[in-house]
């Protein structure tokens, strides 16, 4: 397998030729991890996405100040904050709704419904600027919602009503929530409701954004404005409490660390997955290579990393116990994984004291137990060599900004042994029969949201959204057998314009590992839900849970220091966190 | 007219869905969005055609093929059959590409092409390919042109280091005034292919019938890219430069000012691509237990 250039400097910055050769020999084949189901079972790591910027923000000290935050007792109010981060100037604002009594589930078709809005200016707007974009946030309306290129997204959330309530109720009390009670929700109050950026209506473009700025990397800004909709979520149930009670309690920082940010999401992901294949490669590129270095080391070269293991292996399992998913369909309880990962504890020091290299601790988890299992132990293996994964990290935003343009001189001979050599499994795959073809995707009238259809029995099919990978590659190959392999793909492309999207594809990917998912998207029994959980752990996304086979829901940043916290000077080792205990919670009062 | 500001990333996120709404494929539609927000951000107007020309531009999807013949070793005649730019322009690039690439220079007659506001566009992918190339037009009577875009003239776009510079005569094409200006920035071991701009600006003068676009390619001499990129634009006496490198960076950093009626059409158009609700629609949505 050939490694991306700056990757394979990392490596060789990190080893010699026969490290460099033990590494390699780890790396998994792309057939043996990029199958929907091995890649629903990843995890989060520290090379995902939102680890990668919450290093940053602590690293760099990032200062979120609250310059105003003033709601009612019902929650309608108006937030802004200012921030200084890594040397730029950025302001965030916030504005909650009166709560209407109606949970919001956060899908693309509830529109401008949502319980709170937030925009993420890149510069220190004024007040005048400030105020036109809440006026804007008033209108609830999508079709007429614009916002300009100050704005690098806004930010749309919505209450979880059992556990929002709960906050406020216990604060307004003058007491501390449940944290366990909040656990058993996976720990959040506001929900994701999708972050509209990157030029969504009329928001900056991610190109716009000046070279160095600190969120000029890919999902930064989408991520950014998350932590802030946390921030929000908490300065908001404290604000709702003491409107309704001047002695209300505040949260308590140890509950407030433990409360993240809720988000859902939908099939969307999967087509964007398939729209953008260079990310996909990239983000295995980067975690599989992690992997492989951890793998190939011996586990007792180094008592503290073993140490740190055994403690993260423990963490993840307390942390599991103390979780309880709103449903188990399609994924591994988390009882399952929490009784797991307490026996692949005690293997820990069994690998250290038969001086066996961490890989073989990691086949010993494969021989015993279930996917989820094996990679929650290989996301760990990640955090022992943080040195290593976050150097590979840096190949996050070279690898995204790839672009794919056509390569018109080459021999349609030559593109035929691409596909032969890279395709080779999509080629065989037998797309005739009519359970491979069932599904088509498209975009319905509800506010574009993306679902699926029959073929012959719904409508629509010509605008079906491109997930097909394995039928593009067939009927490349297909029309390519009727060239002779001394001409050019040029003239392929000339006389099918159709197919230039198909070549360039087959292209731009062909020297890059871990790019196309070994899957059939459109196949009856093809489960969305296992693509956007892989997409969310590679965003960061803990506890992906499915609620439908469509549907996943999930919370970021549970775990992460306050904005004080931040600006203070904050340890970066806030995965899993403990769930607090409520004895010592008692009585803190504003 | 009310106007809006949009954001490049905009355009080409909703416009690959609005050109199927007219009947593009999704590889024509994927294809031609990023020639589209290259030719809205430089010349403005460019998406205004989607809603002034929808029924030609829908009826174009469905002609026959666009015709092609070599015409000569390196240059190939294109009978474009009346399609538009964004379906037969960026393949047309790609035959000169090949030829250039493979040969050292290439020349394309593309006959009977609409939408010639996008001709800058294609010119910027063959100069982002590091060819030089020379576009001589004249466009037809129904197009619609921004402003910018002359109806008869012709447009360089040369290669420099790390962008590209763009150059239009003042006046009608002129073959002497077009060779002067490109015979030094194409490499001298195989030069521009001067008879066919020759023939390309005579076809032009001649006011022929129909649209013709004569898009001549080349290897630029890495020496002078490098003597110009130093000197800058200025030293190109009775030329226009044109600052079309800055107005993209500008669209992505600021957005695009355009008529909110064809940003409203734009997605009115998307629109068109969405299925209508229904009970067993909504039952396929994400979430819920189906």
């Amino acid at each position: 397998m050939q490694l991306p250039a700056y990757l394979d400097q990392v490596l060789a910055s990190f080893t010699d030729h026969k490290g460099r050769a033990a590494t390699m020999r780890w790396l998994r084949r792309p057939q043996d991890c990029m199958t929907a189901l091995k890649l629903s079972a990843m995890k989060s790591t520290r090379v995902s996405f939102a680890p990668v910027l919450a290093r940053q923000m602590i690293r760099q000290r990032w200062v979120i100040e609250r310059k105003r935050f003033h709601c009612d007792s019902d929650g309608d109010g108006h937030g802004i904050y200012s921030i200084r981060a890594g040397g730029h100037d950025l302001t965030y604002i916030a504005r909650s709704f009166r709560w209407d009594g109606i949970e919001k589930v956060g899908r693309r078709s509830d529109g401008a419904k949502r319980d709170m809005f937030g925009a993420v200016f890149h510069q220190r707007p004024d007040e005048e600027r400030i105020a036109r974009e809440f006026a804007i946030f008033d209108l609830r309306d999508a079709d007429r919602m614009r916002t300009d290129s100050l704005v690098t997204g806004w930010t749309p959330a919505n209450r979880s009503a059992r556990f929002f309530d709960h906050v406020v109720d216990c604060l307004t009390a003058g007491q501390q929530p449940d944290p366990g009670f909040l656990g058993s929700g996976t720990g959040y109050l506001l929900r994701n409701g999708g972050y509209l950026g990157s030029g969504r209506n009329g928001s900056l473009a991610f190109e716009g954004i000046p070279e160095g700025h600190v969120i000029r990397h890919p999902f930064f800004g989408d991520l950014f404005g998350l932590y802030l909709v946390r921030q929000v979520s908490i300065d908001l149930v404290n604000g709702i409490a003491a409107a309704r009670n001047p002695k209300a309690a505040r949260l308590a920082p140890e509950i407030a660390r433990y409360i993240g940010v809720g988000n859902s999401s939908g099939q969307g992901m999967c087509v964007a997955l398939q729209r953008w294949p260079h990310w996909v490669s990239t983000w295995l590129t980067v975690r599989e290579l992690a992997l492989a270095f951890a793998k190939s080391r011996p586990a007792a070269e180094d008592r503290q990393r073993a140490e740190r293991l055994r403690m993260l292996v423990s963490r993840a399992s307390d942390y599991y116990r103390s979780t309880k998913l709103q449903c188990e369909d399609y994924v591994v309880p988390t009882d399952v994984l929490a009784g797991n990962l307490n026996v692949v504890r005690h293997w820990v020091a069994e690998t250290v004291q038969n001086g066996a290299l961490w890989g073989e601790l990691v086949r010993r988890v494969e021989a015993q137990f279930d996917g989820e299992t094996v990679e929650q132990l290989n996301s760990l293996l990640l955090e022992i060599y943080p040195e290593f994964a976050d150097a590979c990290a840096g190949y996050l935003p070279i690898g995204a900004e790839r672009e794919r343009d056509l390569i018109p001189e080459m021999a349609v001979g030559e593109l035929k042994a691409l596909l032969r050599d890279r395709y080779d499994w999509a080629l065989r795959y037998d797309m005739r029969l009519s359970d491979a073809r069932r599904h088509f995707w498209y975009h319905s009238a509800d506010n574009g949201e993306q679902r699926r259809g029959e073929r012959i029995i719904d409508p629509h099919e010509e605008f079906e959204s491109f997930i097909d990978h394995i039928g593009l590659v067939q009927r490349l190959a297909s029309v390519l057998t009727l060239y002779a392999d001394d001409r050019r793909v040029a003239e392929v492309v000339s006389d099918t314009p159709d197919l230039a999207f198909a070549v360039s594809r087959v292209q731009y990917l062909a020297d890059l590992p871990y790019a196309e998912i070994r899957d059939n998207l459109i196949h009856k029994d093809f489960i969305p839900a296992h693509l956007i959980r892989f997409f969310l752990a590679a965003l960061g996304m803990e506890c992906t849970n499915p609620l439908s086979i469509r549907y996943v829901r999930g919370v970021f940043f549970q775990g992460m220091p306050l904005p004080e916290e931040i600006a203070r000077g904050a340890a970066e080792d806030w995965i899993f966190p403990m769930q607090p205990g409520t004895s010592a919670l008692k009585g803190a009062t504003a | 007219m009310t106007t809006t500001v949009a954001a490049m990333s905009e355009i080409t996120r909703v416009a690959p869905w609005s050109l199927r709404a007219l009947g593009y494929s999704f590889g024509v539609a994927e294809r031609a969005v990023r020639f589209l927000a290259w030719a809205e951000a430089v010349h403005g107007q460019t998406l205004r055609t989607l809603r002034t020309h929808e029924q030609d531009i829908t009826r174009s999807t469905s002609l026959p093929p666009a015709g092609r013949s070599r015409n000569g070793q390196r240059a190939w005649r294109i009978d474009a059959g009346g399609k538009y730019l964004l379906e037969v322009g960026p393949p047309a690039i790609d035959l000169l590409t090949c030829d250039v690439r493979t040969q050292g220079a290439g020349h394309i007659a593309l006959a009977n092409a609409s939408g010639a506001g996008l001709l800058a566009a294609l010119c910027d992918l063959a100069a982002r390919r590091h060819i030089g190339c020379i576009a001589i037009c004249q466009a037809g009577e129904s197009d619609d042109l921004p402003y910018d875009v002359a109806r008869l003239g012709w447009i360089a776009a040369l290669p420099l280091k790390g962008r590209t510079l763009f150059l239009r005569g003042t006046a009608k094409p002129d073959d002497a005034l077009i060779l002067s200006v490109v015979r030094p920035w194409s490499a001298p071991v195989d030069g521009v292919d001067e008879p066919a701009i020759r023939e390309d600006v005579g076809r032009v003068l001649e006011g022929l019938q129909g649209a013709y676009i004569g898009l001549s390619g080349f290897q630029p001499n890495p020496a002078v890219i490098e003597a110009q990129a130093a000197l800058g634009p200025h030293a190109l006496a009775g030329l226009h430069a044109l600052d079309y490198a800055d107005r993209v960076v500008a669209a992505y950093r600021s957005g695009v000012e355009m008529d909110l009626v064809d940003l409203a059409h734009l997605y009115e158009l998307e629109k068109r691509t969405w299925a209508p609700t229904s009970e067993r629609s909504r039952a396929q949505a994400g979430y819920g237990q189906y």
